[in-house]
């Protein structure tokens, strides 16, 4: 079959390989599909017509319902005047319940009365103003307590340890004077001084009694091979 | 086959009497047509079937409702296609696959027909179909083999002519890659 002129000088456009493809799809169907499928179609229509109404009434019964009910509610049978009175029928209003004599004009009383009985039983105790105040203050100074604490631990400090860093120590110890090293040692503590010479000479004490042999002895057995000594030092 | 005017069809289906037999004429008139759009679409012959049946379902619903305003055989269309779409959307969400496995499903039930030849032409060109985007698959099958126009495509898919041609465009070279390398 010939495409149509236009869509074929589209397609030439577009592609001139895929207008020379085959116009025709290659899909088949059974040439009686055509004939069922609107017998198909039909049957399911009616099923799901079907499937909406599942119990079904004889013809003309609501049409004529209201009046059966009438016609017997009016010629009733005599047979059921003993039923007790309060029997209601469908579509009466009057309740089949019955209340305590004098029960609505007692309502409003008894509700109102156990209002009061309940307020009595339970008093509302008021805290002294005093009490509430203070109260109050503490639970002012408790959150301020936890503000600064928290301005505290999450403040960053870091500037004044980068002033710290920033000092220039040995250029300012080189711009003093030997006078006033020598005055400043002076006025420290006995603490602070090197280590006194009659307590380094006790540390030297048992290398004195040891021969040089024996010195070497040690040296060698307890030689560490990484700590050779590099050539040409 | 002459099949009657689609206002004789409709005035047929509002009288009570004829209801069913316009219907059945409405039916009779576009089931080849629309058959074989559908059948485009899910390439199943099962599947186009279920979902042919679906369509005109709801046509019988919705018939009542239909404005005349607009022509019959747009209306068909563009039911058929939803329902095709609609019908891929939830295979693909019953396998719980992505979008390309179920476009590799498709190219599965291509080489699964019963008179599927991979050397001929036209079959490479269904596999080439399938490859393509949901959208540019639909504008190239109604443009290519239903030759539709795009004025008539633009209320069936509620799409602007100049996004429909795009469409088609992108899909014509997109198949023609794919022919080439396969």
């Amino acid at each position: 079959m010939d495409r149509n002129i236009d869509i074929q000088n589209e397609l030439e456009e577009i592609s001139a390989f895929v207008a020379g493809l085959p116009s025709q799809h290659p899909y088949q169907v059974d040439a009686s599909y055509w004939d069922t499928l609107a017998a198909g179609v039909a049957a399911q229509i009616h099923l799901q017509t079907a499937g909406n109404v599942t119990y079904s009434a004889p013809p003309g019964y609501f049409s004529n319902l209201a009046e059966t009910i009438l016609s017997r509610v009016t010629h009733a049978d005599p047979a059921s005047a003993n039923e007790p009175e309060h029997l209601v029928l469908p579509g009466s209003s009057i309740m089949p319940y019955e209340v305590p004599a004098q029960y609505f004009e007692q309502l409003s009383n008894s509700i109102t009365s156990r209002i009061t009985r309940q307020a009595q039983q339970a008093p509302v105790v008021q805290m002294k103003p005093k009490i509430r105040q203070m109260a109050a203050y503490a639970a002012a100074a408790a959150v301020a307590a936890i503000m600064v604490a928290g301005a505290f631990l999450f403040t960053d400090n870091s500037e004044s340890y980068s002033s710290l860093k920033d000092l220039d120590v040995s250029g300012s110890v080189a711009r003093l004077s030997e006078a006033e090293i020598e005055s400043y040692l002076n006025s420290q503590p006995a603490s602070l001084s090197p280590v006194k010479e009659e307590e380094s000479s006790d540390m030297q004490a048992p290398l004195r009694n040891m021969s040089e042999d024996e010195i070497q002895q040690y040296l060698q057995e307890n030689n560490d091979p990484a700590e050779q000594p590099v050539k040409g030092i | 086959m002459q099949h009657p005017d689609d206002r004789e069809l409709l005035y047929l289906f509002k009288q009570s009497d004829h209801r069913e037999k316009a219907f059945t004429g409405i039916i009779k008139k576009y089931q080849e047509k629309l058959y074989w759009h559908v059948r485009r679409l899910v390439v199943d012959h099962d599947d186009a079937n279920d979902v042919l049946q679906n369509v005109f379902i709801k046509v019988w619903n919705a018939l009542d409702n239909f404005r005349e305003d607009s022509q019959l055989y747009t209306w068909l269309y563009r039911i058929a296609t939803n329902e095709s779409l609609t019908f891929l959307e939830q295979q693909k969400k019953r396998s719980a696959v992505s979008l390309s496995d179920v476009e590799s499903g498709l190219s599965n039930k291509v080489i699964a027909d019963k008179h599927f030849d991979a050397n001929k032409l036209e079959w490479k060109l269904q596999l080439g179909i399938q490859q393509l985007p949901e959208k540019q698959r639909v504008v190239f099958t109604l443009r290519y083999y239903d030759e539709m126009p795009y004025e008539e495509m633009s209320r069936v898919l509620d799409t602007s002519e100049g996004a429909l041609k795009a469409s088609y465009h992108h899909a014509v070279k997109k198949i023609e890659e794919f022919i080439k390398n396969h």
